[in-house]
């Protein structure tokens, strides 16, 4: 899996329409923090938040370096406590999963202490063993849960409820899906109609369209994600 | 809707914007917009992102698999945006397998973009499920703990080692350097630097 970084530079058409979205200063922080590269990336190599936060142009973080401690939920005072040693990064990271994280950074000579020290303050929440366990239960919970969901979700396998290879996607909303003519677009929609919750089976066919080229629907019918609410008095959740 | 670059245009959603309404007119989607810096995703990797997405939207809002998601949000103890990550990470992991079973081998760039839009998914249910209310830094932590797992999980089965690291650093600290990533942020700088000096949020239940 390859290439992440890349990723940074390509815009992808969404699915859904969110309201509510990743900041883009943290997609790049949350790549960046992947990779190991944080500390290069935020360039502010030294001190505190505020020095951080003072030293500009120091990089794309450096400039905002308390801003970052904030995201990362340690806020300033996690920014500054952190400011310590990449030594105490690491120590503080041993022992849970989320933690390998903070070693490496912590291994990093080149981390922004701000930035080190708003890590430490986000995983250092993390890193206790009864919580881990908490999300290893979980994790298997849901992974056991997801083996009935299985043959539905395989990619390009013969879905048990279509017979059709592959669910495809719903196209989005107003947009042409790319590369895909009305057959498939129809094909692809019916598929996802069987397979998800009725509320999610809205796609109607697609207006015939002369040119052969993909086909837009009008926006009220575009098979789209389910919309889900909560319901006070069942104290459910309702597809609606 | 806009990818990654599109996101970056826009201005960060506010904490307490409302959503939209089951009846909500539906707008048409605007083509993805190029700011310095980005490019567009090929029809190759478009398709591999749709159906990523869509798989995992199906796993997520499926009718039996909800419960199930909802009561690992609802779990006590721990913070929201773990549990959010976990869901994340769960679903990912899933549909990576099965793509790869298939003999789909999915770029690591193509996951990540669509991490971020399954994070969106988990962030809205959990809201209309009232498990909890998201600020922006609610939300960016829910996306690092996703992250964060699926980087875990994709070193584990070697799929993302030290030398893809080493060599993803790099290119991220040549961006860095050649004023790429700024310039793909746009104006976000300047927002930023009004975030910096303003009031920390509050800490989130669990931190």
């Amino acid at each position: 899996m390859s290439g992440l970084v890349s990723g940074i530079k390509k815009v992808f058409r969404k699915v859904g329409d969110f309201v509510k979205k990743i900041g883009p200063v943290a997609i790049i922080a949350g790549v960046a923090f992947l990779t190991g590269g944080f500390g290069l990336v935020a360039g502010a190599g030294a001190g505190t938040a505020a020095t951080g936060a003072a030293a500009g142009g120091g990089g794309l973080f450096g400039s905002v370096g308390s801003w970052v401690s904030n995201l990362f939920g340690g806020g300033a005072a996690a920014g500054a406590t952190g400011a310590a040693t990449a030594a105490t990064g690491a120590t503080a990271a041993t022992g849970t999963g989320l933690g390998g994280f903070l070693s490496n950074l912590g291994s990093n000579a080149m981390i922004g202490s701000a930035v080190q020290g708003a890590a430490q303050g986000y995983f250092t929440g993390q890193a206790q063993e009864a919580e881990e366990q908490s999300r290893i239960d979980e994790e298997n919970r849901l992974k056991a849960s997801y083996e009935g969901a299985g043959e539905a979700m395989m990619f390009g396998s013969s879905s048990p409820m279509t017979g059709k290879t592959g669910l495809g996607a719903p196209a989005r909303n107003g947009s042409a899906p790319m590369a895909r003519g009305p057959a498939e677009t129809a094909r692809m929609a019916s598929s996802a109609s069987a397979a998800a919750p009725a509320a999610m089976a809205q796609p109607t066919a697609p207006m015939a369209n002369p040119a052969g080229r993909p086909a837009v629907r009008p926006a009220s019918e575009q098979p789209r994600r389910p919309r889900v609410r909560y319901d006070r008095e069942s104290q459910a959740i309702v597809y609606s | 809707m806009a990818g990654l670059g599109m996101a970056m245009q826009q201005p960060m959603a506010p904490a307490a914007a409302p959503a939209p309404g089951p009846a909500a007119p539906m707008a048409a989607a605007p083509q993805p917009e190029m700011s310095m810096g980005t490019e567009a995703a090929s029809p190759e990797e478009q398709e591999m992102y749709d159906k990523f997405v869509s798989m995992s939207f199906l796993a997520l809002y499926d009718k039996k698999m909800m419960p199930k998601t909802l009561d690992m949000l609802r779990a006590p103890g721990g913070a929201i945006e773990d549990k959010v990550g976990q869901v994340v990470a769960g679903i990912t992991q899933r549909v990576y397998d099965s793509a790869k079973e298939s003999g789909v081998e999915l770029p690591g760039d193509v996951v990540m973009n669509a991490v971020i839009e399954i994070v969106e998914a988990v962030v809205e249910l959990a809201e209309k499920s009232k498990v909890a209310e998201f600020d922006q830094a609610m939300i960016d932590k829910s996306y690092y703990a996703a992250m964060d797992l699926i980087g875990q999980q994709a070193a584990a089965q070697g799929l993302y080692g030290d030398d893809m690291k080493a060599q993803d650093a790099a290119a991220l600290q040549q961006m860095s350097q050649s004023g790429e990533l700024q310039a793909m942020t746009g104006d976000v700088s300047a927002q930023t630097d009004e975030m910096a000096t303003a009031p920390p949020p509050a800490a989130p239940a669990g931190m």
